[in-house]
């Protein structure tokens, strides 16, 4: 018979994310999919490692900035070594980096959170005189299990068990749409810091203490952004600038971007466009991070 | 004399939604894009919850279609028709995932016999002449859905008797488990929709109203299904299912080298599908089994047994089933309508034999 129950065989283990006891055998967590390689990996002399989260609307960049991120740390970027902990903690960066070298977005990040990339590094700054290890996972949220967790909070526990733990936020933001206009980035941004205020049970007085970096992603689309991303912020995103100044202790703003070049195809019998990174140009990928890793 | 007009079909109203991904003033990616008014706000959680996202089918044939039933908090109950709509709006590959979800109050889900295929089967019909809802609405009036036909003439099994016997074995098989209280993944690459019908009409109707189930939809822990056949590799399967609540089996090799939960009950359920007596399941199931618990589906096919094998009895042995069953004290309902029913066929067919002469 081919038939076969998964029971637990092993020890039990308890989830990183959400607590619950897992079998020994699992590969997910049965309450909320975070991979157990996170706790079997975890092992470690130095203890639990720090989470750090990022968050952003559907279509922001989350996958192809994580991507970029963990590939530049991994090539000793800046004083950075990032050594990966389990294999699967590089699928994220080899997803990228594949893509882009064929002039392809990554695919969209399912909202299922089982099928979400989990990078699990031990990075090190060897910036001052002593070389400083900090354990970080970062979880690839899909952006519309974010947008359903913020309409209705508990929709995916995973999520506010996460930014809950979470020891650093990259909250992204598409810095085009703002600069064009658009309402959403700006209404978007101030759910989210409501949403952390709400996980983080502040009130009035008491201030969200969680490092929180606004990353204004596709700024090759409005480069004034580069010039000053807390100004540009105002501006152009000035409900989210007022609410960062009255509930987030320590804030700080980046721009950022990837793509070089843009282009645009269709075919005849298609009815939709596809964008075409026609050549990267990492530009501001690693400042929100460093910033972040400083603030632990 | 000309032939009387066909009754008109039919048909009720009841809400719906759809979860897709499409670009909006307010947002894009995958979410409710649209509701009838009478949906309520843990009814719109749960479904987007449930409902799959970008990949989450498990062919890439453009004309897939997947199946997704469930219980809502509210107590209604959710059957979503999954299916492509096109190419992903952001084009970053891949196509989009189109869900369109009706809810059914407790009387109306019993009008549909509790049988989701057949709510499945109204939805895409009222799909294929509609089209997908692609543009977000911000209301959505109820849809109206023709309701199955008798049980004899029912889509997707029209023919009971002609599928292959391991087919009954494996739904029959399928559906101890669940009665067991177990959890399943069965892959199945092709019937899985037949198959899924014929593990739950062969469950009493009070199991599989509240049970969740789907069909061509990848397995994902985090979805909560009870019953999910899908067509995924198994090796990917029995890793992500590694650890979880869920037996992770073939189809069709469920039945082979296992030992009945619930033998009467199998055993007669299995003579009938291979009878082809789809109307006698569906009575019997559906109609007959209300509040029983497991243990007594068992006495009742045994009941069922002695019915059908009187027109084969002698008249003494009539007479002693009479006495036997005369004295028997049912102790659930379906065991008393059925006793009772005993007793008449027993007592027309000795008044039958005697007439006959035949002793």
């Amino acid at each position: 018979m081919s038939t076969y129950l998964n029971q637990s065989q092993n020890q039990e283990a308890e989830c990183m994310i959400c607590g619950a006891a897992n079998a020994g055998d699992a590969e997910q967590c049965v309450e909320c999919s975070a991979p157990m390689a996170l706790v079997h990996d975890t092992n470690q002399p130095q203890g639990e490692p720090q989470i750090v989260t990022i968050l952003g609307d559907s279509n922001v960049g989350k996958t192809v900035y994580l991507g970029f991120l963990l590939d530049m740390l991994s090539q000793q970027a800046s004083e950075y070594t990032a050594v990966p902990i389990g294999a699967h903690s590089v699928n994220v960066q080899q997803t990228v980096i594949s893509h882009m070298a064929c002039r392809m977005f990554p695919p969209k990040t399912p909202m299922e959170a089982d099928q979400w990339y989990w990078a699990y590094y031990q990075i090190c700054n060897r910036a001052g005189r002593h070389e400083q290890w900090v354990d970080l996972v970062i979880p690839d949220m899909a952006g519309e299990s974010l947008a359903a967790e913020l309409a209705n909070p508990k929709t995916f526990r995973v999520i506010s068990n996460l930014t809950s733990r979470s020891a650093g936020i990259l909250l992204l933001l598409d810095a085009s749409q703002a600069a064009n206009g658009s309402s959403q980035p700006d209404f978007f941004g101030i759910k989210m810091l409501t949403y952390l205020d709400a996980v983080n049970q502040a009130n009035r007085r008491d201030l969200v203490q969680t490092p929180t970096a606004i990353v204004l992603c596709k700024a090759d689309q409005c480069p004034e952004c580069f010039d000053d991303p807390r100004r540009f912020t105002e501006v152009n995103l000035s409900r989210l600038w007022n609410l960062c100044q009255n509930r987030l202790a320590n804030v700080e703003f980046f721009a950022c971007s990837t793509v070089g070049a843009l282009a645009y195809a269709t075919a005849p019998d298609e009815d939709f466009v596809t964008t075409i990174p026609l050549h990267t140009a990492l530009r501001g990928v690693l400042e929100p991070f460093e910033w972040i890793v400083e603030q632990l | 004399m000309p032939a009387a007009a066909a009754p008109a079909a039919e048909t009720v109203a009841c809400d719906q939604a759809v979860f897709t991904s499409v670009r909006s003033g307010t947002g894009e990616g995958y979410r409710v894009i649209a509701a009838s008014p009478g949906m309520q706000a843990h009814e719109k959680v749960e479904i987007t919850r449930r409902s799959p996202s970008h990949g989450a089918l498990c062919e890439e044939d453009p004309q897939t279609v997947g199946l997704e039933g469930y219980k809502l908090p509210t107590g209604r109950y959710c059957v979503a028709w999954c299916g492509y709509a096109g190419q992903e709006h952001t084009a970053r590959g891949g196509q989009r995932v189109y869900t369109h979800a009706v809810l059914l109050d407790r009387s109306t889900w019993r009008q549909f016999q509790a049988n989701p295929v057949a709510v499945h089967a109204a939805l895409a019909q009222h799909i294929e002449a509609n089209g997908p809802v692609l543009k977000p609405a911000n209301r959505l009036e109820k849809i109206t859905l023709g309701l199955p036909k008798p049980a004899t003439n029912m889509s997707i099994l029209a023919d009971p008797s002609a599928a292959p016997s391991h087919a009954i074995d494996s739904a029959l098989a399928a559906a101890a488990d669940l009665l067991a209280g177990r959890s399943l993944v069965l892959t199945e690459a092709f019937g899985g929709f037949r198959l899924l019908e014929k593990i739950l009409l062969s469950l009493p109707l009070e199991t599989r109203e509240s049970l969740s189930v789907s069909v061509g939809v990848r397995f994902s822990p985090s979805r909560k299904i009870r019953l999910a056949i899908v067509s995924e590799a198994q090796g990917d399967l029995q890793r992500r299912a590694a650890g979880q609540p869920t037996q992770v089996c073939q189809a069709d090799r469920i039945a082979q080298d296992r030992q009945p939960l619930f033998q009467g009950w199998e055993q007669l359920l299995r003579r009938w599908w291979r009878e082809g007596r789809r109307q006698d399941i569906q009575y019997l199931t559906t109609d007959l089994c209300h509040g029983v618990s497991c243990d007594a589906l068992d006495r009742i096919a045994g009941i069922c047994e002695q019915i059908d094998a009187l027109d084969g009895l002698s008249a003494d042995a009539v007479r002693g089933a009479i006495a036997l069953y005369e004295r028997a004290r049912p102790t659930t309902k379906p065991e008393q309508v059925l006793t009772e029913q005993l007793l008449s066929n027993a007592q027309a067919r000795l008044t039958a034999l005697e007439a006959s002469g035949d002793q």
